[in-house]
Formats: structure tokens, sequence, C-alpha cells
């Protein structure tokens, strides 16, 4: 057969290729078309709202402007007449011991150290603004990549064959440990499949923008046992940790995070060559480690090294370094920067009127006075998600919020219900 | 709405997702592309001038919604490719969906055509469904890919010719 007649061949073989049938019903169709168009309208009256507001601020704002513009027309124009009648009346004064100019005098002179301290408050205000400045980024309205939670049912998990399971790295000073909820998009549902390559997950790039110290893993791989209460850690024969690759006190924490959403109570050390337990520096041989609820009473902060913002729970007080015993202690914690560890409060510390209930077993409520930046932002959002996982550690299912000055959405919450608690932090997908 | 919803389902709908599958090889994807499209086409209806046929027009919209999906798809993947160390694995997901009943009921050989599409340009797997396997003519495939009558003399030309290459290679 030459060329052209295999091509023709080719070309009827193309024209044979079977009609594939679509599973889905016209009736299912049109009603999923039906719920988008009715979504997309909602989206436009959302994004109709929320463009009309920021323009009326802002005629708000340049009519303010103007006003005050005029009124420092005004005064300069005060000031002209003033230093006028103050020339005339210095004249008047050097050749008057009149008692009502003395008088005027006085009133004059009290009103310029007045104006004086004004202007003084106002540079202080101006130094403020380049602080303001800086944090602008977090006044913004929150979008689907600041979020810093995720819910089994958000559109990247809620699918069929998406499995998550969750990793733990630690920061740049390995003083914590941070857990990760990587998405696969494509699980078998054996969580072997992700613990026995776990060394491969994140690549040089990925830990420089998370800011986090070498990935723990590098070496190890993991196999879940028969019964699924142990796990087995296997390290290259001549692994050794040390210091700058991996932080040996907290290998507990980070096996008890990894494996909190299972039924593992313990992880079995071994190497490559079958050799029970791993030599470690510190603690000398290592034959297993018995699991703990690492999690439990957790304040979740924001830590952030490098480009990433990651939720973090902080398990004692930065102050004395005790546990904390209620959510209020979280709480206070949350309030607290410890910036020489990249972590910043994930309550803003000027609000002072924070009330903890709980309402129920289950949950829990949140009162807070008012906050100038309070609002459709980042910042709220994730004050929000903070509080949200803090709540969650002390074992509450959802956290009703009253926040004053917001009545509505925060991002993807609605405030007006009281909000569940999410399913994992610091979610990233992966392709399997 | 729904009246026109009807008239273009019962009308193109076969031919529409056919096409879309062919293209996406997933069915999920499929339906998404094909439920987007008719929201888009729904939704623009009303200007639609008639300049060119009805199916003309519905199977441009797809062709743009699954440009646009494979704009996003690789975005993702780009991002992912960085952010992970996967890229062998990312070469996997490819072919990871399975295959359509009915084409895994075909012969190897039509399985294999059916596989090695993909590795056509996108251009010329647009051509090769759109002339072939939908059987449109030249002129409604170049009004679909928005090109000239010659552009898609051309493009089928190649499209056969590497096809018919990779099937010798494979």
């Amino acid at each position: 057969m030459d060329r052209n007649e295999k091509e023709d061949q080719l070309i009827e073989q193309l024209k044979k290729m079977p009609q594939i049938k679509d599973d889905l019903s016209k009736e299912m169709l049109l009603k999923r078309i039906n719920i988008n168009l009715n979504k997309q309208d909602q989206k436009q009256d959302r994004l109709w709202y929320k463009w009309f507001l920021p323009s009326v601020a802002s005629i708000a704002m340049v009519f303010i402007l103007i006003i005050v513009a005029q009124q420092n027309l005004f005064q300069g124009d005060d000031q002209i007449m003033e230093r006028t009648t103050s020339d005339r009346d210095m004249s008047l004064r050097s050749d008057s011991n009149n008692d009502e100019v003395q008088m005027f005098l006085a009133d004059e002179e009290e009103s310029g150290s007045a104006t004086a301290d004004e202007a003084d408050n106002y540079q202080n205000e101006n130094d403020g603004d380049d602080l303001n400045i800086l944090d602008s980024a977090r006044m913004a309205l929150p979008t689907e990549e600041d979020q810093l939670v995720y819910y089994d049912h958000d559109s990247f998990v809620d699918a069929d064959g998406v499995e998550t399971f969750t990793v733990t790295v630690v920061d740049v000073n390995a003083n914590f440990v941070i857990p990760l909820t990587l998405i696969s998009s494509s699980s078998t549902g054996d969580p072997n499949d992700y613990y026995s390559r776990i060394n491969s997950f994140l690549s040089d790039e990925a830990i420089e923008e998370l800011g986090i110290s070498l990935y723990p893993f590098q070496d190890m791989s993991f196999e879940f046992g028969f019964d699924g209460n142990v796990v087995y850690l296997t390290v290259p024969d001549d692994y050794q940790f040390s210091e700058g690759t991996f932080a040996e006190g907290l290998l507990d924490e980070v096996l008890s995070i990894m494996f909190a959403d299972y039924d593992v109570d313990t992880v079995i050390l071994q190497t490559e060559s079958g050799q029970q337990g791993i030599e470690m520096s510190h603690s000398g041989l290592v034959t297993e480690i018995e699991l703990l609820d690492q999690l439990a009473n957790s304040a979740y902060k924001i830590y952030q090294a490098s480009s990433e913002r990651l939720l973090v729970p902080i398990t004692r007080s930065s102050d004395e370094g005790s546990t904390f015993n209620t959510i209020d202690e979280a709480f206070a914690e949350m309030q607290v920067d410890q910036s020489d560890s990249y972590l910043t409060a994930s309550i803003p510390a000027e609000v002072v009127d924070i009330t903890v209930e709980q309402t129920s077993n289950e949950q829990l409520t949140v009162k807070m006075g008012p906050y100038p930046d309070f609002g459709d932002n980042i910042l709220t959002s994730e004050m929000i998600e903070a509080i949200l996982m803090t709540a969650k550690s002390f074992g509450f299912q959802e956290v009703a919020f009253e926040i004053d000055g917001i009545n509505g959405e925060v991002g993807r919450f609605n405030l007006n219900e009281a909000v569940p608690v999410p399913d994992g932090i610091n979610a990233k997908l992966i392709a399997d | 709405m729904e009246t026109t919803f009807d008239s273009l389902y019962e009308q193109y709908h076969d031919d529409l997702f056919q096409y879309v599958i062919y293209l996406v090889k997933n069915r999920q994807v499929a339906e998404d592309i094909v439920q987007e499209t008719y929201i888009k086409v729904l939704k623009s209806y009303d200007g639609f001038r008639g300049d060119s046929s009805e199916k003309t027009w519905l199977f441009s919209i797809a062709r743009h919604t699954a440009m646009d999906y494979f704009r996003k798809q690789q975005r993702q993947q780009g991002k992912l490719a960085s952010f992970f160390n996967r890229t062998q694995e990312m070469e996997r997901i490819k072919d990871k969906d399975q295959l359509p009943e009915e084409i895994a009921l075909l012969k190897d050989e039509m399985k294999q055509i059916y596989q090695l599409l993909d590795q056509c340009t996108l251009d010329q797997k647009n051509v090769l469904i759109l002339r072939y396997i939908q059987t449109l003519s030249i002129h409604e495939t170049a009004r679909i890919l928005e090109w000239s009558e010659s552009k898609v003399k051309t493009t089928q030309h190649r499209a056969i010719k590497k096809l018919q290459q990779l099937i010798e290679l494979d």
C-alpha cells in the first residue's frame, strides 16, 4: 500500500470513529445551566454592589477633600488677615496699653499655639500613613487565592477521585511545625501512594516560596502497616538527623500532625536494610514514636517568611511558654506578633473588646468591638480563618461571629449564620 | 430561554458533545464545556446576527470555551510544575483518563488513532475532528475555526500526514 492509499485509509478510519454519547440527560443539563445562570446573575449583582459602594465612598471622599481644601484656603486667607491684624496690633501694642488689645493678643497666641499642635499631629498621622500603605494589600477584597483554609466541598476538592492528605513542614528557624494539605486530583484512596513518595512533593522553588526550612522528608519514606495503627518510617542506612536538615526535637510533633487524620498511634523507625531504630544525635537510638494529639488547644497565627502566607498552629504562649488551658488564652496569644519568628497576630492587637462564649458543646460565639480596618478584606477574612481553626482545635464545630461594623459577607464567609470549622489549612493542589 | 435551548439541543447537541469530547478526551470536562457553551449562547442569542449558520456559531463558541479551558489548564500546570517537583508525572496525567466505552470497544488500530490525535497540534486536531469525525465541509470548518478555507485545506493535509507518521512510529 503506497502512502496516499494509507492516508486515504486513515481518513476512512477517522470517519468511522464512533459517536460518543453524552450520559447527562437533557433535563439535568438544563437544570445545571439554570443554576449557573442564576449564580452568574447573583455574582453580577454582588459585583455591582462591590463596585457601587467604593464608588460612592470615592465620590464622598472627593467632596470631603474639596471642602477641606476650601477650608484650608479660607484658613490661609484668615492667616493672612490675622498676620495683618497682628502687625497692626504690634503697632498698637507699641503705643498703647489697652487691656482689650492685650486680651485680643492673648487669644491670638493661644490660637497660634493650637495650630502648631495640629501641625505636629498631622505630621505624626502622615508618618503613620507610610505604615498604612504597607498594610494596604491586606485591605483588598479576599479572593480564592487568599484563602488559608479549605473545606471538602470547595470546588477544587469536591470532585470524584480527589483526596487530601497532610504533610508537615518546619519554619525557617525550626521552631514550629506547619501543616500543609496536599490535594490530589486522581487519588487511589490509598495513603501509601502518597506517603511512600513524600520526599518528592516539594521542589526547591516551592520551599523558597513557602519560606520554610529544608523539607524534612528528603530521604524518608512512609508505609502504613496492615492494621492501620502503625506507620513505618524508613531512612537510608547512612541517614543522620543533623542540625540544618531537620529539627530532631520536632519529629514527634511533625509525625503526630501529619497522621492526625488516620488511626495511627505509633511510628516505627527503621533503616532500608531492616535495622530497627534510627540513631538520633540527641536522643540516641529511637525505635518508635508514639503519636499524640498535637493540634489540641492551639492558637493560629499567620506565618510569612517569603511570598506565601500560611496559617500556623501555636501550642504555647510566646511569653511564658505555657500551653493554653482556655480558648481565651489562645485568643490573647493570637493578638501577639512574633516578628523574629515571622509570625503575625491573626487578630489585630488593637481590638480590645473581644468576648468568647461557648453557646453549646459544638458552637462558639465570638463578639468583637469595632476596629477601623474590619470589613470585606483579607485582614478580616484571615482573622476569621484563624479563629475558626483555633475553635476547631478546642473541639468546636462552628463559630457564630458578631463583629461590630460587619453585617454580612467577608470573602467566602456569610457571617449572618454560624460558620462551620474548616476541614484543613494551607491547601496546595498537586498533580498526580 | 427554554425554547431556544430545546431547539439548539435537539438540532446540535449530539454533534456538539462529539466535537468537544474528542477535543478534550474527558467526559466531565466535556460536559462542563458544553454546559458553558450553552450558557454563553443563551446569554447572547438575541444578539446573534446570523452572519454564519447557527451550528457554526455554536461550534465556534464551543471551540473558544475549550481553548479557555486548555489555557487555564496550562497555567495551572505551569504553576504546579514550578511548585511541585513532578514534571514526569505531569506528563503521565495527560493519559490518565479512561477511554470512553464506545472507544474501548474498538479494534486496537482505531484506539491507537484515537490516542494519537493528542499528539497532533491543537489546530491539526481541530481540523481532523471537524472535517473527518464530524464530516463538516471545508467551508463550515473554516467558519468555526475562523480561518480561510485554504488554511483549513493546508492544515488538514499536514494533519493527516502527521497522524500517519505517528501511527508508523507507534
